[in-house]
């Protein structure tokens, strides 16, 4: 009953964008509002005076600007005042240091001792068009995570695009695993999760928390990644939890093996300290998710 | 219902797609495109792959990198504002560490890359600076978004920073040095690249 629920739901939503379509590109670009998140979330910024002018104004470039792909250069311009440049960089407290840098050795020894060989292993059996396909699959069943966080940031393009990912991959894409969205019509996936929109709404990151097993996350991305468990397909069915762990695992084990060309390790490798480099990385990534 | 909508979106699609997005490769960009086209040549070249030849390959890479991107600059940026604080013989040593350090992590991505396929997008310049945006096609098939900050410095342009996933290289060391001499000291900070340096060669 509850699978008959949802794709009743799934449906009657599926009309909603197409309208949305017709429209496209008036709701293209909301820099005003994206300025929002991101004074919040950088912190120390200097106080406005007439010697801090230039950075001041640097701010003004990066906040508005990166609301498009086409235009950085202000940023450009911005971190061209190298001495202040660091007020432009996304910080993130973090309170928890001690038990989060525990939790990233854990979960680096669980990339190594477990994870790794495991999805070594699996590459075996699986040769990487299938390893792809199963991604696609999974991708394509988060579409209701995009879409509705599409919406609820008024994306109403993005979504429109969502809409038609679905509906091609479902059916030219065979249920999912073939990107032909992507291959054949160059519609890429619109990534939009609920803890961007909190942070496209104005909320701050708060701190940094390094979960076991999922990796880094912040206070914010913590709220969102709850928010979004009610849009997962797998909510919606009566999946018992250890198939629903099942296949999550599964999911990361096929993800895992798709990168296995080293990204973690070079970023690992190059840093000074692993640590402030990952959760650097993350939250510069995160912020960027949140302003594009 | 579903082919009718496939069928509005398929024309949809084709009328957004059907401006072309127009290049204008300038100065910038040539600059890139010949540094990196210069690395792919030297990755791919056969006669480098032997075990023997690493050394001299890797050398070779390094002479290409370091004849675009301006380590001082680097260094700047990501010591922030403890660049001021140093001596100039301080920020010389500073610069040909942290340019070695990035050089290491640039030529592992570069290895691990081999035989991708580098596409330029696009470019932006604003008086003295600019950035190069360009995509990194790996042999697994995924796309990595790859830009380069650079400005003019002396007549000619030079990269002071790279966004790989818009993740800053420069922001990225500047909160690990950061952290590292808010809780040690620049003295700590200059040992643990040195000692990150010998473990690696």
């Amino acid at each position: 009953m509850k699978m008959i629920r949802f794709l009743t739901i799934f449906f009657l939503f599926c009309f909603i964008p197409c309208p949305g379509l017709l429209f496209a590109g008036s709701t293209d670009e909301t820099p005003a509002q994206l300025s929002q998140p991101d004074s919040q979330t950088i912190e120390e910024q200097p106080a406005p005076s007439e010697t801090t002018d230039k950075t001041d104004e640097s701010h003004g470039g990066i906040v508005e600007e990166q609301s498009s792909l086409a235009d950085t250069t202000d940023e450009a311009d911005g971190l061209s005042d190298y001495s202040e440049s660091d007020e432009n960089h996304a910080i993130i407290s973090d309170p928890l240091e001690p038990i989060n840098r525990l939790f990233f050795n854990f979960n680096d020894k669980l990339y190594f001792w477990f994870l790794k060989p495991v999805a070594k292993g699996y590459t075996v059996i699986a040769p990487t068009p299938v390893r792809g396909g199963v991604k696609n699959f999974f991708s394509n069943l988060a579409f209701p995570i995009r879409f509705v966080n599409c919406l609820l940031q008024v994306k109403i393009e993005g979504a429109g695009y969502e809409m038609e990912r679905f509906i091609i991959n479902s059916t030219l894409g065979l249920a999912g695993f073939i990107d032909m969205a992507d291959k054949k019509f160059g519609v890429k996936a619109i990534d939009e999760d609920f803890g961007q929109t909190l942070g496209f709404y104005g909320l701050g990151n708060g701190f940094y928390i390094n979960w076991p097993f999922l990796g880094p996350s912040s206070a914010l991305d913590t709220v969102g990644l709850a928010g979004d468990y009610f849009l997962q397909p797998t909510y919606h069915t009566d999946m018992k939890t250890k198939y629903t762990l099942s296949l999550k695992a599964y999911k990361t084990i096929n993800d895992t093996s798709l990168t296995l060309g080293g990204d973690y390790e070079a970023l690992k490798d190059a840093a000074l300290d692993p640590y402030v480099a990952f959760r650097d990385a993350y939250i510069q990534h995160r912020q960027n998710q949140i302003k594009e | 219902m579903s082919l009718k909508f496939v069928k509005r979106f398929i024309l949809f699609l084709s009328l957004s797609f059907a401006i072309p997005s127009v290049l204008m490769a300038g100065e910038p960009t040539d600059r890139i495109k010949v540094v990196s086209d210069k690395i792919i040549a030297i990755i791919s070249d056969n006669s480098l792959k032997a075990p023997e030849m690493k050394e001299k390959k890797e050398q070779m890479i390094f002479e290409i990198v370091d004849s675009a991107f301006n380590w001082e600059e680097f260094s700047k940026r990501a010591l922030a504002k403890n660049w001021n604080k140093r001596t100039d013989s301080e920020k010389k040593a500073f610069t040909s560490l942290f340019g070695r350090l990035v050089e290491r992590s640039y030529m592992n991505k570069a290895g691990q890359y081999s035989g991708g396929k580098v596409v330029f997008l696009a470019e932006k310049i604003e008086g003295d600076y600019g950035n190069v945006s360009t995509q990194l096609g790996t042999s697994t098939g995924a796309q990595i978004p790859v830009e380069y900050r650079v400005m003019k410095k002396d007549g000619a342009w030079w990269v002071y920073d790279v966004y790989i996933e818009g993740v800053s290289l420069v922001n990225n060391y500047r909160s690990q040095f950061n952290d590292i001499i808010i809780k040690s000291s620049y003295e700590e900070l200059v040992k643990r690249l040195k000692e990150k340096l010998e473990k690696g060669e």
